[in-house]
């Protein structure tokens, strides 16, 4: 009952924040996007065609066409599939290496938490970026390398976060407790541990989501994520490159859904954060 | 002071050596002969074989790292570029003052439009000038680095024709990529001034200043932000390594020869010394300059040199 009413009252705090609930609302529509590509998307992703090439932005093709005569709105719309994907998949790579990895360093002890944190410190000198560039780099360009590049580059922000709650929460009453009755390290890890550090996690992967979908239209812009005639925003604007000074609509479009997208979930991600947290509040 | 910074210089040996660990790893692990590469399809079998006995390509992973971390120990040797046969290091060097001027640049960017509006946002809280500013820095936190660039060129370059878009060939040629990679950090930078101005603004010293009659002016730069000034400082320096990568993507948009694109470049070629070394190098300048930003916390909060000379003895 207890439990209830405290995520009650987060998603009370959470719908009273404007912004955060302007956040979810372009959320949602960019998730519809993604899953009714095909029935919004007014023609292919591949569909080339050298009559319609250079076309600006009119009713017939809202967002103009491409060097190859491909529609940049059905581009565009589909492209929302890959980022979101890319995002969410990356996070979650993220959330269980760094969470695993955090979590052991804190609850077993001074000697793994040395190697760990040791190892996670060097991950951690190198800039973010550069980091994601080697690793994909090494893996070969494809969307699937790409997700692990970005995953594995954001996962020492988790480990940390996840190893600070839970050497915090190791040492409550409630924890001793449970030891005393007699409870094994897995039932305190997932009656106690998990539950209590949920808050800061949630928060990290909703701000990360839009990290990681501005990292894979970076790599992919780079040449190094996911290659032509895939409708990646990042490759889309890569190929729009070559025509910035005649035709703005390529660069522009793929851009602001990336702003939009991030821009969304950078606002859940705040909501969230001040509604779990309403300590933190400023 | 002096014993602290050797501390620390000390300490960043073992974390570079994982990261020279990691890279060289990496490029290890990548599919594709370089020996191949170089040498091009049309390559006898034995040309191969003599130029991986060269190269050192066919002993064992460790030996190939230790002879790695031993050439750049004792010989500052961070191994030979297979494009151009020269040394990496000094390739890299090339390219260096370049990378140095557009995060130096960028970073003044960044440090002067992000704590002048976080101090004036705190300070007129809710202000329609402190939403307007609160929205730009969402939306800057919010935008690709490269998009960024390549509207600012769409913009200053092709319609305006004020700022020229690509090259490095004079002042006029730095404004649009540092305000490029200085822009969206100083969004960051903003958010957290912003934030913590409008904290220590509530304090009761505050009020104590203003009842003696200080000039707000003066209250507001030294009593209020010079307390703020921590967390700030930890954002500029960690913004400051997303600068270093970000660095990689502006110089590709505006065509300039750095480090960064230096390093792309490599990866296109399959160059992996100079892959190898150039994350080496831009992980290198991260931790210096996160040894920087420790040590300026010591001049901005005497308690803190108090803890680090506790912590000597």
């Amino acid at each position: 009952m207890k439990k209830k009413s405290y995520w009650m009252g987060v998603w009370e705090r959470f719908i009273k924040n404007r912004m955060a609930v302007l956040g979810i609302v372009i959320l949602t529509c960019l998730i519809l996007c993604a899953v009714f590509a095909p029935y919004i998307a007014p023609y292919g992703i591949d569909d080339q065609n050298s009559k319609t090439r250079f076309i600006a932005p009119c009713a017939e093709f809202l967002f103009g066409t491409d060097n190859f005569g491909r529609d940049i709105f059905s581009r565009v719309v589909y492209g929302a599939r890959i980022s979101l994907q890319v995002g969410l998949i990356s996070v979650a790579v993220s959330c269980v290496i760094g969470g695993v990895l955090g979590a052991i360093a804190a609850f077993y002890g001074t000697m793994a938490d040395n190697i760990i944190m040791r190892a996670l410190d060097v991950l951690m000198a190198i800039p973010g970026m550069v980091l994601a560039v080697a690793i994909a780099a090494s893996l070969g360009p494809s969307l699937n390398n790409m997700m692990i590049a970005i995953g594995l580059g954001h996962a020492p922000g988790f480990a940390r976060i996840v190893r600070a709650s839970v050497l915090s929460i190791k040492e409550q009453e409630y924890v001793e407790a449970s030891r005393l009755i007699g409870d094994s390290d897995f039932v305190i890890i997932m009656k106690h541990i998990i539950p209590n550090s949920l808050a800061p996690m949630i928060v990290q992967a909703t701000l990360n989501v839009g990290r990681s979908v501005i990292s894979a239209a970076s790599l992919s812009f780079l040449g190094l994520g996911i290659q032509p005639p895939t409708p990646e925003w990042g490759a889309m604007l890569s190929a729009s490159r070559a025509y910035l000074r005649d035709y703005w609509w390529m660069t522009a479009f793929p851009g602001l859904a990336i702003l939009l997208t991030v821009f969304s979930l950078n606002l859940v991600g705040d909501g969230l954060r001040d509604a779990l947290d309403p300590k933190l509040k400023h | 002071m002096a014993k602290y910074i050797l501390k620390r210089l000390l300490m960043m040996l073992p974390v570079l050596l994982g990261v020279a660990f990691v890279v060289f790893t990496l490029m290890y692990i990548t599919p594709g002969d370089p020996a191949k590469v170089i040498l091009g399809e049309s390559a006898t079998p034995e040309a191969i074989a003599a130029f991986r006995q060269e190269m050192g390509l066919d002993n064992p992973f460790l030996v190939r790292f230790f002879d790695y971390v031993k050439g750049i120990i004792f010989h500052f040797d961070f191994g030979t570029s297979y494009q151009t046969k020269k040394p990496v290091l000094g390739e890299i060097l090339s390219r260096f003052p370049d990378t140095v001027t557009l995060a130096a640049l960028s970073a003044l960017v960044a440090v002067v439009v992000g704590v002048t509006l976080g101090v004036i946002s705190a300070v007129k809280q809710y202000s329609l000038f402190d939403n307007l500013a609160s929205i730009i820095g969402l939306l800057g936190v919010a935008m690709p680095n490269f998009w960024m660039g390549m509207m600012l060129v769409l913009i200053f370059a092709v319609y305006l024709r004020w700022l020229p878009a690509s090259g490095t060939y004079g002042p006029k040629y730095w404004i649009l990529p540092s305000l490029t990679l200085g822009f969206i950090s100083a969004a960051s930078i903003m958010r957290t001034t912003r934030s913590q101005m409008l904290e220590v603004i509530r304090q009761d010293y505050i009020d104590t200043a203003r009842a003696k009659g200080q000039d707000e002016m003066v209250i507001i730069l030294r009593h209020a932000l010079r307390n703020a000034m921590i967390p700030i400082i930890t954002v500029i320096g960690i913004q400051f390594g997303q600068m270093l990568g970000g660095s990689v993507l502006v110089e590709t948009v505006f065509s300039i020869p750095g480090v960064g694109r230096y390093m792309i470049d490599a990866i296109k070629a399959r160059d992996y010394p100079v892959v190898q070394g150039t994350v080496l190098f831009l992980s290198a300048c991260f931790s210096f300059v996160n040894l920087g930003v420790d040590i300026l916390y010591t001049f901005i909060d005497p308690k803190m040199k108090t803890m680090y000379a506790k912590k000597k003895s």
